[in-house]
């Protein structure tokens, strides 16, 4: 089963491992039926995966405490043309 | 006019006619007309006009150098205070200030060459080093989800790549590690955002990026502490410095390398709606895969249901042939047992009888009585009365008689 923050490759992977088992001649009905349950989840997981990326930009600089994560705007970013 | 003041006259010219001279002077001179002079800039004064004045100078000397507007707009070179540069022009001198002057129509970096030559030792050793080698070239995530980018904060570059990147990927998490892009600063700069981005550890794919400029501009790009840093880079980096036609050693090194900065962004995120399609088929395929598997092992299941349930039937079946052949085997066979008692039975009575049969006794001469109507045998002579008719069975025939007298 996927692991709990598998990335969006990671999802695919599984993806295509699971579908190969289907395509295979010698799987049982509960295997293909399981890889199908498994495989709506899969996709339903990596769909949610896909909204959730929010749109941020952020600068990230050095400074003697650390890094420092500061979120810009795209606006901002242009204000220092 | 005395002579003296003659004399005086003839003597001495005037400042602007020595300066004229000289002037003349030098330009009749092909040397001076056409001369390439190295050295350091210094004083450097951009005038109003647009015209731009410096000394050039090295370790003795110096020479007032000017370069005007016009020639100015065709120089790429940036000239800068304690920059080495090389300027081609003539020498004059300026009449109204009595200064020779260099009257520049071309400038150009004095490092170029050495930094031409420096590229290519530097790219020579890296190379026997392994660093351009295939097998160290980190493939870039098919989907990044953070995606990093080292530039300048500011300027055209780092907004054409963010515009492309959510043109592609509306969402994605951009990282900016500013940088100077050219410059002293540069040259600490940029290994040091490298190693700040693997330190943050946060994205998947770095972009080292830069607008087109001078092998001079791009000269931060072509060193070896760079190198070092991309090279030991845990995050795969793509390159895209300046122009298609730049090629700097940090692009060696990188693990791919792009055209510019905007082929960069479309190269290191995938298209949003293709991933979606991508989903969407996955999803169409399990569902058609696990119809097209559920119909045929039902097909299947199906048959062997039939198929099984005829091998009973055919196993009853043959069960109760075989059962039937053996019952009827069984009754034969008792039915055997009991004919071959029968007849035996038969056999010995008929021997019994063949002994017993009256028909033996009769050949003997003995004779049976009956009554001719009722065919009763008659035992006793009490049982007739006169003129009785009797039928008395001899051996071979019958005799009809009539009883004529009875005697005790």
């Amino acid at each position: 089963m996927a692991k709990k923050n598998a990335s969006f490759e990671d999802l695919l992977e599984e993806l295509s491992v699971l579908l190969q088992q289907m395509e295979s001649d010698e799987i049982d009905l509960d295997t293909a039926i399981s890889n199908f349950e498994k495989g709506m989840e899969l996709i339903l997981k990596a769909n949610e995966k896909l909204a959730r990326y929010e749109e941020k930009i952020k600068i990230v600089l050095a400074s003697s405490k650390g890094i420092i994560i500061k979120p810009v705007s795209e606006e901002e970013l242009a204000d220092e043309l | 006019m005395s002579e003296e003041d003659y004399k005086v006259k003839t003597d001495y010219i005037s400042v602007s006619q020595l300066n004229t001279y000289i002037k003349k002077l030098n330009e009749n001179d092909e040397v001076l007309q056409n001369i390439k002079v190295q050295g350091e800039v210094s004083n450097l004064k951009r005038a109003v006009s647009g015209h731009v004045y410096f000394t050039l100078k090295d370790a003795e000397a110096a020479m007032k150098v000017v370069c005007f507007r016009t020639y100015l707009a065709k120089i790429s070179t940036e000239i800068s205070d304690g920059k080495k540069v090389i300027v081609s022009g003539s020498i004059s001198l300026y009449v109204k200030d009595g200064i020779l002057q260099l009257y520049a129509t071309n400038i150009v970096s004095a490092g170029v060459g050495d930094l031409y030559q420096n590229f290519l030792a530097l790219k020579e050793k890296l190379e026997e080093r392994g660093y351009f080698a295939a097998e160290h070239k980190q493939l870039l995530p098919k989907y990044p989800e953070n995606v990093g980018i080292i530039t300048s904060n500011t300027g055209a570059v780092v907004h054409d790549m963010i515009r492309v990147l959510r043109r592609r990927y509306p969402g994605i998490s951009i990282y900016l590690y500013p940088s100077s892009v050219q410059g002293e600063k540069s040259l600490i700069e940029l290994p040091a955002a490298i190693k700040l981005a693997n330190l943050h550890a946060k994205v998947d794919v770095l972009i080292l990026a830069r607008g087109g400029g001078s092998l001079e501009d791009l000269w931060a790009y072509n060193t070896e502490v760079l190198a070092q840093a991309i090279f030991t880079s845990k995050i795969p980096i793509i390159s895209a410095i300046g122009h298609e036609t730049d090629v700097t050693i940090a692009d060696f090194v990188a693990d791919t390398r792009a055209a510019t900065p905007s082929v960069a962004a479309e190269l290191v995120v995938p298209e949003y709606i293709q991933l979606l399609q991508q989903l969407d088929q996955y999803a169409h395929k399990f569902i058609s895969m696990t119809e097209k598997i559920t119909t045929s092992k039902a097909n299947k299941l199906q048959q062997d249901v039939l198929q099984r349930l005829g091998n009973s039937l055919q196993a009853k079946l043959k069960r109760e042939q075989d059962n039937t052949k053996r019952v009827a085997k069984q009754f034969e066979q008792a039915v055997l047992h009991v004919g071959d008692k029968a007849l035996n039975r038969i056999q010995q009575a008929s021997i019994r009888l063949d002994l017993l049969s009256p028909l033996k006794t009769l050949s003997r001469g003995y004779a049976i009585c009956q009554s001719p109507l009722s065919g009763k045998l008659i035992r006793s002579v009490h049982e007739v009365i006169l003129k009785d008719q009797l039928s008395v069975q001899m051996a071979d025939g019958k005799l009809h008689c009539r009883v004529e007298g009875v005697s005790e």
